[in-house]
């Protein structure tokens, strides 16, 4: 009985890790259809943001603050990725809207030199981010089975990205012309939305959250210039696999990926539960290559 | 006043639409006719900005638009009701109408009253979603969504086509009704001479890019008709 329960909560663990890492990209590639090879580097930007505002609170804080520092990190990794993606969009990505093979060149070229980046300011080997104290530790809910406080801020974490994101894209005035643009360029341009704006300010959102992605991952383990890369492919995986252009799709594909994923790795071992989850996405996209959610609506010419 | 003067424009290497000039003043409904592939909807296209114009220019109450991007000239009050309707399929047809908005130059935060009474069958659809309406309806929620930002010019791109009877004639009466107000200048399209004849002032046909002849109601007679239109 723990063993089972504990591998539910392995599985949902690893869906929201996947979703938090995926969710930026289903934004930036879901939305707008630009395949971003650097995503993975804008979620390493998040990671050392977390570094960063660490350091920070060690050399100019008393110590008793020390384990608020996440509280600021998760909003500044937000930000600093935020403003990363701006500048991206601005300079290079606009230029490039429906081109994909050139689009996935260059934010390849650009992921390269963001790790260079990362190499030469904070060196190449891996830095720890020390955990706030009070992610140590985890919630007892039978004896010999412990949900690690970490995983569990993640699942919440996730949980908060994706009702802000809904709101802000189903619900708001912003979100209704970032929709509209996506759908209809033409049209929403006649009618007097910004499109330039829009665009800008969607694939700095998608990479905002890439960010906090990074942020998130700072609990797991040490962070190093290529941290994006070991997250990039089980991004695009959860995105294509869920059904471009549908937050609901990616929900579910990050589950489905999660949960066979820990069920697989249970049964057999983790290299060959890796294979067989690919394995199953490959048949699965052959059977239904639009995805989990397909965008469905009444054709009309 | 909306004023077209010597524009060329065109795709990639072909030129479509070469020393057009055409005026259209408020109150009045003017329309643009010709065959298939003379170039109507591709003026509509130069004169909201989605094409490019070569040369000539298109002002509006003396304010050169020839540069400016379709957004801008949204928001100096041009409407424009597409070919095709061009509704976004995936938003609610609430959300369709608020994007009228968008270009309202006094702020509204509110669709207009007005601009719904006329087609009263929307409000009972608010909630379902633009691409789930029929092509009447789709035509009808074009239009108000047009006229949710007050335009004071309304381009017009063959709203009636494929459309049933009845919704042609609510259509028309929308059009009268906006020409009685006196507010708004119209450039209409449409292939139903029937129906331009119903609604015109003014007339423009399009010939090879060019207009090759224009006149008032009592002008436009079988001869103009079997010249320029009979195909």
């Amino acid at each position: 009985m723990e063993v089972y329960l504990l591998q539910l909560f392995n599985g949902l663990s690893i869906s929201s890790i996947l979703l938090l890492v995926a969710l930026g990209l289903a934004i930036t590639f879901g939305l707008m259809k630009v395949i971003n090879m650097a995503h993975g580097e804008l979620i390493m930007i998040g990671a050392y943001s977390t570094y960063l505002t660490q350091n920070l609170f060690n050399d100019y804080l008393p110590e008793s603050m020390f384990d608020w520092y996440f509280v600021l990190a998760v909003p500044a990794s937000f930000v600093i990725a935020f403003i990363f993606g701006l500048i991206l969009e601005m300079s290079l990505i606009r230029f490039l809207y429906g081109r994909p093979l050139d689009s996935l060149l260059a934010t390849w070229g650009v992921g390269l030199v963001l790790q260079q980046l990362a190499r030469s300011i904070f060196g190449a080997p891996n830095v720890a981010v020390t955990s706030p104290s009070w992610l140590d530790g985890g919630m007892k809910i039978m004896d010999g089975t412990l949900l690690p406080y970490k995983r569990l801020f993640i699942i919440a974490l996730v949980i908060a990205c994706l009702v802000s994101m809904y709101f802000y894209i189903y619900r708001s005035h912003e979100g209704r012309r970032m929709r509209a643009v996506m759908q209809n360029r033409d049209m929403a341009a006649c009618l007097g939305v910004s499109t330039r704006r829009v665009d800008a300010m969607t694939f700095a959102i998608g990479s905002g959250i890439a960010g906090v992605a990074g942020c998130a991952l700072t609990l797991l383990g040490p962070i190093g210039p290529s941290l994006g890369t070991y997250y990039i492919v089980d991004a695009f995986m959860v995105v294509v696999l869920g059904g471009v252009g549908k937050l609901v799709g990616t929900v579910l594909g990050a589950t489905g990926i999660g949960m066979f994923n820990t069920l697989f790795e249970y049964w057999t071992n983790a290299s060959l539960g890796k294979v067989l989850v690919f394995v199953c996405i490959v048949a699965f996209l052959q059977w239904k290559p639009m995805g989990l959610v397909a965008m469905r609506t009444r054709s009309l010419d | 006043m909306l004023a077209v003067q010597q524009l060329e424009a065109g795709y990639g290497e072909s030129v479509i639409l070469r020393d057009v000039s055409l005026k259209v003043k408020v109150g009045q409904v003017v329309c643009l006719l010709g065959r298939n592939g003379v170039g109507k909807t591709t003026l509509m296209k130069s004169i909201m900005g989605l094409l490019k114009a070569r040369g000539g220019s298109v002002s509006y109450n003396g304010a050169d638009l020839t540069k400016k991007a379709p957004g801008l000239r949204a928001k100096s009050g041009i409407g424009y009701v597409p070919q095709g309707r061009e509704i976004f399929a995936q938003l609610s047809v609430y959300e369709n109408l608020l994007l009228g908005l968008e270009a309202s130059r006094e702020k509204l935060n509110a669709v207009p009253k007005e601009a719904i009474a006329k087609f009263p069958v929307l409000p009972t659809m608010y909630a379902r979603r633009g691409g789930d309406l029929s092509g009447g309806q789709q035509q009808q929620l074009a239009f108000a969504r047009a006229l949710a930002s007050r335009p004071e010019v309304l381009l017009l791109d063959e709203p009636c086509e494929g459309i049933q009877p009845s919704i042609v004639d609510d259509i028309r009466d929308v059009i009268r009704s906006i020409k009685a107000d006196g507010k708004t200048a119209i450039l209409l399209v449409e292939q139903s001479l029937d129906f331009v004849k119903s609604v015109g002032d003014y007339f423009y046909v399009l010939e090879k890019g060019a207009i090759a002849w224009e006149g008032g109601l009592e002008s436009l007679d079988d001869e103009v008709v079997r010249k320029y239109l009979t195909v």
